[in-house]
């Protein structure tokens, strides 16, 4: 029987993603994929599969879905659900098996914006030019291009049987409102006056936000241009913070237009992308120029944690009816030290 | 068989866009966007000439891959390389860049590009191009005056951007010269062409648009149940026609055999 996920209910924003797609940029597609590089690696781990595979993102509500044909392993990653099977909490950074007929039932996010439902062996939809992800503008790749609704069913990879669930111990992810930007060659457009009005600005956070941006908006007056705000258009970077007419900044993420005439202030550096995206709406950001030097440094330090994330994973703990052993007060308040002792002997290699 | 591979006349017509002056910068002008994007730029302003240069450029990548390079992609007056800070640090690629410029050699690059040609229908103007009235009414020209004027000069390609397969075309005469619209269109269909700037713009996918939508195409450049699923590329020449909305309807129903009935392409 076909390995499946049943989609009972779905968050009016869910849809199919991986790593993206790379060498379009030429004919006008930009790379999309998750919006949370970290979450989709920390999911990986803890189901076991290779790099590349899909998972479901789910912006701010998740939904009800159904194990068909085989039980499945699943983990959630990124911001926190409430999560249920069978009335049971399920723990987030927690693999845990979901028996044919049950039911996986996900509300609404507690904190963060992208949760990342991860599956063992990964939503097998067929690649379309060379991705799974799901283009949801343009209409293409992940299941039929669209977002997720009532009926679908989503197939599953073959993936080799697990021994006994995991968990990732982790430091809680600190979603700081300290944004760490470069400067865009565009920002020469703005008076010097006005360049520092945008860093000493804290922005909020508006309800738009989508794959494509983040709208931010402030009470105070618009980050004005009298150079006009007129070029001719170039490729965005992921990233870029855009400023229009209205002094409005938009931060394009990851199905952003892959190219535009707007004039970009700056760019948000790669390795505080993941912290940006998962900053709610209504939360307060504020920018922080840095060099070239620190960017990449960050970048470096980045990659360097999720190398270090097979270290951070322990057996156990996965079994949904098991939920209450969970580190979960660990895991939820963020304390780390009491975790690190209990889980020295399961530390998983 | 439509596709012709014959070696065609070039349109007198042509001439007209290669007569800009050459606004090229001397020396190219590389431009980091975060950490992890580097824009070479040719010229400061939209030109057939400046453009040629970014397409040979992005050639000469092509043939000379650079370590750390994920992909490129010629823009209207720039190439956008996309590449890997981890792999090849910032200040490193750049300078492997500027090896790369100065053994680039433009003009005889340009001299040696082949261009493709494609016959592009239209279906101007009725419920899909309901502001071709308005731009004739501003030129105090006919429709078909205008419409004519569309497609009496070979375009070309400069870039593919915005959205996936969306073309962006130039140079059109005087009258298209028109500002983009005070207020968006939220929605226009896939097959849209609009025209603004002196340029026209084609979709192949629904899109909003602050354009001037004149016409539709029964083509699409972007099908990706289509092997391969691009079809146009940068630097290729458009030679538009009028079709009526019954030629529309049949080859809009065709569309899935192919491109043969549609856009023609021959090399020149």
């Amino acid at each position: 029987m076909m390995r499946a996920l049943k989609v009972l209910k779905a968050g009016s924003y869910v849809s199919v993603q991986d790593l993206g797609r790379s060498g379009w940029l030429r004919s006008g597609v930009s790379q999309g994929g998750v919006m949370d590089a970290r979450a989709l690696e920390e999911g990986r781990l803890l189901v076991g599969n290779e790099r590349g595979l899909a998972v479901l993102e789910m912006l701010g509500l998740g939904g009800s879905y159904e194990a068909i044909g085989s039980p499945l392993t699943l983990a959630l990653t990124g911001a926190s659900f409430l999560a249920k099977v069978e009335g049971k909490t399920i723990e987030p950074l927690t693999s845990f098996t979901l028996q044919p007929g049950q039911v996986l039932e996900t509300g609404s996010a507690k904190s963060g914006n992208y949760g990342t439902l991860s599956i063992a062996g990964g939503i097998d939809v067929k690649p379309v030019l060379g991705s799974r992800s799901t283009h949801i503008r343009a209409g293409f790749g992940g299941f039929e291009g669209r977002l997720l609704q009532e009926g679908d069913v989503l197939p599953i990879g073959e993936s080799a049987d697990r021994i006994g669930a995991l968990s990732l111990v982790l430091e809680k992810r600190q979603l700081s409102a300290k944004i760490r930007i470069i400067w865009g060659v565009q920002a020469s457009l703005f008076d010097a006056d006005e360049l520092q009005r945008f860093v000493d600005t804290k922005f909020e956070i508006t309800h738009e936000i989508d794959r494509m941006g983040a709208r931010l908006a402030t009470d105070a007056a618009p980050i004005h241009s009298d150079k006009g705000l007129v070029a001719i258009s170039g490729a965005i970077a992921l990233g870029d913070i855009q400023v229009t007419g209205g002094g409005r900044p938009v931060v394009l993420l990851a199905d952003r237009q892959p190219t535009g005439g707007y004039p970009r202030i700056g760019t948000i550096i790669a390795a505080d992308l993941s912290n940006f995206v998962q900053r709610r709406a209504g939360a307060s950001v504020q920018f922080y120029p840095v060099s070239e030097e620190e960017a990449i440094e960050a970048y470096g330090q980045m990659h360097a944690d999720l190398a270090a994330l097979p270290q951070q994973l322990v057996k156990g703990f996965g079994d949904p009816y098991d939920s209450h052993r969970l580190l979960s007060q660990n895991l939820i308040s963020g304390a780390v030290g009491s975790v690190q002792n209990a889980s020295d002997k399961d530390r998983f290699s | 068989m439509f596709v012709s591979k014959t070696k065609g006349p070039v349109l007198e017509l042509n001439g007209f866009l290669k007569m800009q002056p050459l606004e090229a910068y001397e020396h190219p002008r590389l431009i980091m966007v975060g950490e992890a994007l580097l824009i070479v730029e040719f010229g400061a302003r939209l030109s057939p000439d400046i453009n040629d240069i970014v397409i040979a450029f992005d050639h000469f990548l092509q043939d000379n891959p650079l370590r750390g390079l994920l992909e490129s992609a010629p823009m209207n007056k720039s190439v956008a390389l996309r590449f890997d800070p981890l792999q090849v640090p910032p200040r490193q690629f750049r300078d492997s860049v500027m090896e790369l410029v100065a053994a680039f050699d433009a003009a005889t690059s340009v001299a040696g590009m082949k261009t493709r040609r494609w016959h592009f229908p239209v279906y101007y103007g009725g419920d899909t191009g309901p502001d071709l009235a308005r731009i004739a009414d501003q030129a105090s020209m006919s429709e078909q005056e205008i419409i004519t004027a569309h497609h009496s000069l070979v375009q070309r390609v400069f870039m593919i951007g915005f959205a996936p397969g969306f073309l962006y075309t130039g140079m059109l005469p005087e009258m298209f010269k028109l500002p983009r619209l005070p207020e968006i269109k939220p929605r226009v269909l896939a097959g849209s062409v609009s025209v603004a700037i002196g340029q026209t713009v084609i979709s192949s996918t629904p899109n909003p648009t602050g354009w001037h939508v004149i016409g539709t195409t029964p083509f699409r450049n972007f099908d990706p149940d289509r092997d391969p699923p691009f079809l146009i590329g940068a630097g290729d020449e458009i030679a538009f026609y009028a079709i009526d909305q019954e030629q529309y309807k049949d080859l809009r129903q065709t569309a899935h055999k192919g491109v043969e009935e549609m856009a023609r392409e021959e090399a020149v």
